[in-house]
């Protein structure tokens, strides 16, 4: 499903002495089936920018296009049920939207809520369950009492129960150990290869740079750039304006290029700056 | 030195579940350290912090927070001695202003109004936040509001500071900021820093690094002697640094680096070296 927004400003309390703009005539396009990423400091308005794709925010002036719904300033909430189970959010820390008794009733109240009637929605959430690699097992305990990183897990097979187009992830590994972001990850990277729709609000370059087709960078309430991560983690002087670092592989091949190595275009993954770095050391390893 | 916080033979266990979150803990903090608390999810970080706050009594076992036994009747008094900064900056404001806020756990205890207000503006000035003291908390950024967070923590002036995964939202400046803050407040005020993190650059910042795994502390170790063996990071929830992630891989790939490298700068001059010689 691609997502469209033309000139698109938001206004945090727009009537009152604390009025801020958190979206600043913001233009960009997000085609089917792309995996995007948006990058920017904290406060630049990038929560501010993915609410807007399942219409939890409106436009304080300016279109908002998702696959055939078109959300303007004057949306009204009452037609919104089928956008939000085809646009899925995963927001910051999202454990701490478990409710249910069960691990099972809470992966499957989404597909309830959506029409699905009670023995397939359960169905759904065991394959969920499975699709998150949690085990089994866990299904009939309280999500209360797993670990933090499990919790997480639940939560996301919550939203991915509803089977939407369109999956939006804001800082879905924060705080989860290493092997569980990578896990995490990949289970990102399998369902854009199913065909959905990503989007991934990350601080974490080597992540951007390795899994984002396209990358949004925010600055302040404006888009100040969308492009290639290749082409932005090559333009330091860019990064630098926007307080943005690159990612570690292309700060260790820059410091290469002043011992002299040469780069048509540094690396910005380990994969790249490995494989690079072996064609320049010679025939040795094939 | 007395330490400032004891734990001897601590376990804890969750109700219903059918293995000890944390088995027999044995630990010692010393007065003014830098203490990172590492580990794989589940492996009882966070648990050891909410029974050191007294959040979750003990099964068995005692507990001493500077010089003074957890128990019931002592749980208010300790509490004054530890302030906890959160995760996520934004569920951890009250006020509708920055001052407000920072002046909110003043109020519950009762602070004197004059002697008050000094205190907010002290803890504000230690976190570079007096600019800000009229602003909404949530028109703030990410580091900001960790930042304010923290003085409404140090305006308490507790004798330990826990550090709760506090810098995992964070872009890497604003991470960078709050622990140079952290650094300065633990060195001129003598706070005692009990961190819970996945952070590299926030576990380097320690003087002891203790590793949990599966509720038992698996070792007890400097930083240096973590990362002495890159291949066991990984068992302990933490990530090989990209330098010793590259060596590995360009070794694996047959290049021939001859010294075990904890530098890029190092490991950047002899991969040019080995370039030269092609």
């Amino acid at each position: 499903m691609a997502i469209t927004f033309k000139d698109v400003t938001h206004v945090y309390q727009a009537d009152g002495p604390l009025a801020f703009e958190g979206l600043s005539h913001v233009s960009f396009e997000i085609p089917t089936g792309s995996f995007s990423a948006i990058i920017g400091q904290t406060g630049s308005g990038k929560s501010t920018l993915v609410q807007h794709m399942n219409a939890l925010l409106k436009p304080t002036s300016g279109t908002i296009q998702i696959g055939k719904r078109l959300i303007t300033p004057e949306t009204k909430n009452k037609h919104l049920k089928p956008l939000r189970q085809e646009v899925g959010m995963v927001f910051q820390f999202p454990e701490q939207q478990l409710f249910a008794e069960t691990v099972l009733e809470d992966i499957s109240f989404g597909p309830q809520n959506f029409g699905v009637d009670a023995a397939t929605a359960k169905k759904i959430a065991l394959q969920m369950l499975e699709l998150v690699k949690l085990p089994a097992s866990v299904a009939d305990k309280s999500p209360f009492d797993l670990s933090g990183g499990q919790m997480r897990r639940v939560a996301i097979a919550g939203v991915l129960a509803s089977k939407p187009q369109v999956l939006i992830l804001d800082e879905p590994t924060a705080g989860l150990d290493p092997q569980g972001h990578e896990e995490l990850m990949e289970l990102f990277a399998q369902l854009h290869q199913q065909g959905k729709t990503i989007i991934l609000i990350s601080h974490q370059m080597e992540d951007v740079a390795q899994y984002a087709q396209q990358v949004l960078v925010m600055d302040q309430a404006h888009l100040v750039r969308t492009a290639s991560p290749q082409s932005i983690f090559n333009d330091i002087e860019f990064l630098n304006q926007h307080h943005l670092m690159q990612p570690e592989s292309t700060q260790f091949a820059q410091e290469l290029v002043q011992k002299g190595f040469e780069f048509a275009q540094l690396p910005i993954t380990e994969t790249q700056i490995i494989r690079e770095l072996l064609k320049q050391l010679g025939g040795l390893h094939g | 030195m007395n330490p400032i916080i004891s734990l001897k033979d601590v376990t804890f266990t969750y109700d219903n579940a059918n293995k000890s979150a944390l088995n027999k803990i044995n630990l010692t903090v010393k007065p003014q350290q830098w203490v990172a608390i590492v580990g794989l999810n589940g492996s009882g970080k966070s648990t050891l912090a909410k029974l050191i706050n007294g959040i979750l009594p003990a099964d068995s076992g005692t507990i001493t927070v500077a010089g003074e036994k957890l128990t019931e009747q002592s749980l208010w008094n300790i509490r004054r001695k530890i302030g906890i900064i959160f995760q996520n900056p934004d569920h951890q404001f009250v006020g509708a202003t920055v001052e407000d806020d920072v002046a909110f756990g003043l109020e519950n205890q009762n602070m004197p109004r004059k002697q008050m207000v000094q205190r907010v503006a002290w803890a504000l000035d230690q976190v570079q936040m007096s600019a800000f003291k009229n602003k909404a908390p949530q028109t703030l950024s990410g580091g900001q509001k960790q930042r304010v967070a923290i003085a409404g923590v140090i305006a308490l002036q507790p004798q330990i500071i826990i550090m709760d995964e506090s810098t995992s939202m964070l872009d890497p400046n604003g991470r960078r900021d709050i622990l140079k803050i952290i650094r300065k407040l633990q060195q001129q005020l003598g706070i005692t820093i009990l961190s819970i993190t996945h952070d590299l650059s926030e576990i380097v910042e320690a003087d002891q690094v203790v590793i949990l795994k599966r509720g038992i502390i698996e070792k007890t170790a400097t930083v240096a002697e973590i990362f002495a063996d890159p291949t066991r990071l990984t068992a302990w929830g933490l990530r090989p640094p990209f330098t010793q992630r590259l060596q590995l891989s360009l070794l694996q790939a047959g290049v021939l680096l001859t010294k075990k490298y904890q530098t890029k700068q190092g490991l950047a001059d002899e991969l040019w070296q080995l370039r030269s010689k092609m």
